[in-house]
């Protein structure tokens, strides 16, 4: 219920258009392919004009490649998002039960979830059809995404995303029209990878 | 005379034109069916209830609506799934059954979509929920509320998700939201989980589901439940297991049922038959003879058809099921005749007319009573009991002038050439002579029983108790209510207006004296229009009340605290903008047709219904007792009609029963006033009346005793009980009194028809049905002591005696 209307209008807005990675792109395509699951430990850092302060939250980010992502907030603002097929599930620390989104059955919702969670797994073969994208630098590669519609630069202006040398996603930037920005580091990777 | 001599005339004519007679009988019968035919079927149990504005049936009707009598619950448990894995498990469930063509709804959760949509109506509406947004809002602001609000708010701030959140968590400082979402949660108490209805534990997912075909179709409800089953087979096992999918509901309760039905109907009318054999064939020594019996019970059942299609044009099926037990009595009459034609001598039709002419005064008296106490149900202010009152006696009447007018000449051709004598050890049975004493003491007993048992008798109103639900269809249907924390709906309270506005205005003022007594603990699981959709009036009042909110205050407070806890001076700008709208009424009332693409739209539909005389807005809530339902009727507006199944079961249900033994009561003065006329004796009078009255009395007496409350169905057996046990009291004193006692007649003829009744209806007691078998128990009871009374009681007590010696001398 915290999701509220406000985006989906931005959302079912979206256009995805058909893109090709670029050539520079094909290590991560390939680092990404292999993974079969991934955790590690973030520290999410937001910057609010609502906020005098930075607003610091850390916990553990999983994933395995087609199926649950987790992503666990420690406490004192403990809670669990997860994206598992069509269905996202929130649980806050307090709540008598967990919250389910069917995100098949609210599109708009979905295409925030997909956005999210891939932007969480870096998948830039998914990001593509939403974000122009432009390779910062190529070793260690930073990439930057800006969105291709206007519904959708509503809600995030640019995201930011910078890898180890090898491939490993470090850190993310989220950047808003209105000024505030989410900055997510991550550290401590876990990853398991299928075999050549 | 002339009209003796009329119908041995008649008689004589019919026998000898026997062919004719046969095709007249046979025509008349036709006819009488045809005409039955046209008649439509009711089965609505509430067609039974007096009807009107605020009447019992209109209650009966809304509890009906708001019940599950048509609607058909589904637990499926995949053992180990996650609760991801079921929600898809049940989704294809749904789809699968929706495209069956069986259903008219299948209903999961609501959508997220619908759920967002609540979201987009209601949020911007808040303060106009809010009982007194004024005083919500101050009452947010003290340091310690605030400081929790704010806390929970940072954490909201940082998940993920709130890069497209944010605006709205910021204007939502006081945590208004949560309160909204906390009554809304009290009108749907199952969670949804992924568009799917899950247990809290998330191992069970429930899909509602409501049949295309009613639950009474009993045929159609079992083909349901087949393909369900079939269903489930396919459903794709868990880790943990093979998946089960349960089906609960009115269409099981109705199959089961008509299976148990089926089944006790085939059981004791096979008993019944076998026994009618067995007494015909040791009696009579003749099956033809239970032919000719039978004669009577077909015109006395078609012509309470035809009698009911004439008066109402349509027939209740409880009406037909116990109005027939009633008219099966009617065997007794050619029972008696032929008794009585079996110990005279001659050519059959002399024969038989010489029994006619011996019982014809004890017939009539038999038949006259009878009718007195179906006449006197016709007083009754229930339609069901004057539908019934009619049906049997139309049916009584028809059988007894069938007896009178076919029997003789059927008899005279068809069975009387080998009828044999009565048999020596039913003679001797009828010498058995208990003493006096034995008899006055056997009288007194019965009657101390009944005076210290009765006024503890209970009368059961519960229409439901009457049904044939096994105690593990039960049990298994409660599991799952409680396992999903489904409420029951007996309880409502009921505001009419003209239009939506004046029902909501009088639901508002329902919703608010529910709640006062939610608080103090008198009500539980009050679901109520006024959460989410209050009149306009209240959310004009309510807007009004802003006024009195000094917002430069409140903002100063906010930012205080806010400030302390790191958050900037105008991060909360956008919820006071919208306080200034609410204000202002920039911001638009909430309607009805704002929800109903909402997952609250079917609720709203349920809840708020309108018709050419108006509307309703109804509420629902669970008492914490029964008198409970009787302090909140002083409560609430007299405007509204409370409507509550167990005290509909209690004020008004349960009044059938009582008024059926009242009834029977008077009949049996009535009786007793008749026969006291008929034989110039109040004290011959008593005696024939005895083995009625103390059929009844004993009859109420045990079942008090055995804490078995008297029901509608076992209340009709009281008529009976008082029709049979008069006429055994008849016949008995016919034995008595006249001179001539030694053919036995009279003792056999009461032996045998109380036979023929206990065999007939008293094995309904085995039944598993529990309608079927209060009626058999009932019977048996009443049956059985009358007569008791009237073959060994009656002979032997002073009055008998003094009876016989005033005959013989």
């Amino acid at each position: 219920m915290d999701l509220l209307p406000v985006l989906l209008p931005v959302l079912l807005g979206l256009t995805p258009a058909k893109q090709s990675l670029p050539a520079d792109l094909t290590p991560l395509r390939e680092s990404l392919q292999r993974t079969v699951t991934l955790s590690a430990r973030f520290q999410q850092t937001k910057h609010l004009k609502a906020l005098q302060d930075q607003l610091v939250t850390t916990g553990q980010l999983h994933y395995r490649k087609g199926g649950r992502l987790l992503w666990h907030t420690d406490p004192p603002s403990e809670s669990d998002l997860v994206l598992e097929g069509t269905t996202a599930t929130l649980k806050v620390a307090g709540m008598s039960s967990a919250q389910a989104f069917d995100l098949s059955s609210e599109p708009g919702m979905g295409k925030v979830f997909e956005t999210l969670r891939a932007v969480l797994e870096a998948d830039l073969e998914r990001l593509t059809p939403l974000f122009e994208l432009r390779i910062i630098r190529a070793r260690p590669l930073g990439v930057s995404l800006k969105p291709r519609t206007e519904a959708l630069a509503r809600v995030l202006q640019a995201i930011q995303l910078d890898f180890d040398g090898q491939y490993r996603l470090l850190h993310v930037s989220l950047r808003e029209p209105d000024g505030d920005r989410t900055d997510i580091a991550f550290r401590d990777h876990v990853i398991e990878k299928a075999g050549r | 005379m002339g009209a003796r001599r009329g119908l041995a005339t008649l008689h004589a004519w019919l026998t000898s034109h026997f062919a004719f007679t046969l095709v007249l009988s046979g025509a008349i019968l036709a006819g009488g069916l045809a005409l039955a035919s046209r008649m439509s079927v009711e089965q609505d149990i509430g067609a039974m209830l007096p009807d009107g504005p605020g009447s019992p049936r209109e209650a009966a009707r809304l509890l009906e609506e708001f019940g599950v009598l048509n609607v058909l619950l589904l637990d499926l448990e995949i053992p180990g799934a996650s609760p991801a894995e079921l929600s898809r498990a049940g989704n294809d469930l749904a789809s699968r059954l929706r495209s069956s063509g069986a259903f008219a709804e299948v209903l999961a959760g609501p959508t997220t979509e619908e759920v967002l949509a609540v979201g987009r109506v209601l949020f911007p509406r808040r303060l106009y929920l809010l009982d007194d947004p004024t005083s919500a809002i101050e009452e947010r602001l003290s340091p310690s509320k605030l400081q929790a609000s704010l806390t929970g708010l940072k954490a909201k701030l940082a998940a993920p998700q709130a890069i497209v959140t944010k605006g709205d968590v910021l204007r939502d400082p006081l945590g208004l939201n949560d309160e909204l979402l906390s009554s809304l949660r009290g009108v749907s108490s199952v969670q949804s989980h992924g568009g799917q209805l899950l247990s809290p534990d998330q191992t069970h997912l429930l899909l509602v589901t409501v049949p295309r075909a009613s639950a009474l179709d009993t045929d159609a409800s079992a083909a349901l439940l087949r393909r369900v089953e079939s269903e489930g087979a396919r459903l794709p096992a868990g880790p943990g297991g093979p998946a089960r999918l349960r089906a609960v509901g009115g269409p099981r309760f109705a199959a089961e049922s008509a299976a148990t039905v089926k089944h006790d109907v085939l059981v004791t009318m096979l008993t019944s038959i076998a026994a009618l054999v067995a007494i015909f064939v040791v009696r009579f020594r003749s099956l033809r003879l239970l032919a000719v019996a039978f004669v009577t019970l077909a015109f006395g059942i078609v012509g309470g058809l035809v009698a009911v299609a004439l008066v109402h044009g349509r027939i209740h099926a409880l009406t037909f099921a116990f109005g027939s037990v009633l008219i099966g009595i009617a065997i007794d009459y050619p029972m008696y005749l032929l008794n009585a034609a079996s110990v005279q001598a001659g050519a059959p039709l002399q024969r038989m007319s010489a029994g006619l002419e011996e019982s014809r005064r004890s017939l009539w008296l038999g038949f006259i009573t009878t009718l007195m106490a179906f006449a006197l149900m016709l007083l009754s202010k229930f339609p069901g009991l004057r539908e019934l009152a009619l049906f049997a006696g139309a049916g009584i009447a028809v059988a007894f002038a069938a007896t009178l007018i076919l029997v003789v000449p059927i008899g005279a051709r068809w069975g009387l050439q080998h009828l044999s004598a009565i048999p020596s050890w039913m003679l001797a049975l009828g010498a058995v002579r208990p003493s006096p004493l034995l008899a006055w003491g056997t009288v007194l007993a019965v009657i101390a029983v009944a005076a210290v048992s009765i006024p503890r008798l209970q009368f059961d109103g519960e229409l439901r108790h009457l049904d044939a639900q096994r105690p593990a269809t039960l049990a298994e249907y409660e599991e799952v209510r409680k396992r999903f924390g489904l409420q029951g709906t007996d309880s409502l309270v009921v505001a009419r207006g003209a239009t939506v506005e004046d029902a909501l205005r009088l639901s508002d003022r329902v919703a608010a004296t529910l709640l006062q007594a939610q608080q103090r603990g008198d009500v539980s699981h009050v679901v109520t229009l006024s959460s989410f959709l209050p009149s306009l009036q209240s959310q004009i009042a309510r807007r009004s009340r802003l006024a009195d909110l000094d917002v430069t205050a409140a903002r100063a407070t906010l930012t205080g605290v806010s400030g302390q806890l790191g958050f900037s001076e105008g991060a909360f700008d956008p919820f006071w903008r919208e306080v200034e709208s609410a204000r202002s009424g920039e911001i638009p009332l909430v309607q009805s047709e704002d929800l109903a693409n909402t997952s609250l739209g079917a609720l709203v539909r349920r809840l708020l219904r309108c018709s050419g005389s108006g509307c309703i807005a109804v509420t629902s809530f669970e008492p914490s007792r029964l008198s409970a339902v009787a302090e909140l009727r002083r409560e609430l507006p007299p405007e509204t009609v409370v409507i509550d199944g167990g005290a509909l079961a209690a004020d008004t249900v349960a009044q059938i029963p009582k008024q059926l033994a009242l009834l029977s009561g008077v009949g049996l003065l009535l009786n007793l006033l008749l026969l006291a006329f008929a034989y110039r004796s109040f004290g011959v009078s008593l005696l024939a009346c005895l083995p009625g009255a103390l059929g009844l009395l004993g009859t109420l007496g045990i079942l008090a005793l055995l804490h078995i409350p008297l029901n509608l169905v076992s209340a009709s057996a009281l008529v009976l009980i008082l029709g049979c046990g008069v006429d055994y009291g008849i016949f008995a004193v016919q034995g008595v009194t006249r001179a001539r006692r030694s053919s036995g007649v009279e003792f056999t003829g009461v032996l045998l028809t109380s036979t023929t009744t206990l065999a007939g209806i008293g094995t309904l007691a085995l039944a598993s049905y529990r309608a079927i078998q209060s009626l058999g128990v009932a019977v048996g009871l009443g049956i059985g002591i009358s007569a008791v009374v009237a073959l060994f009681v009656v002979p032997n007590l002073r009055g008998g005696k003094k009876a016989r010696e005033a005959a013989t001398a």
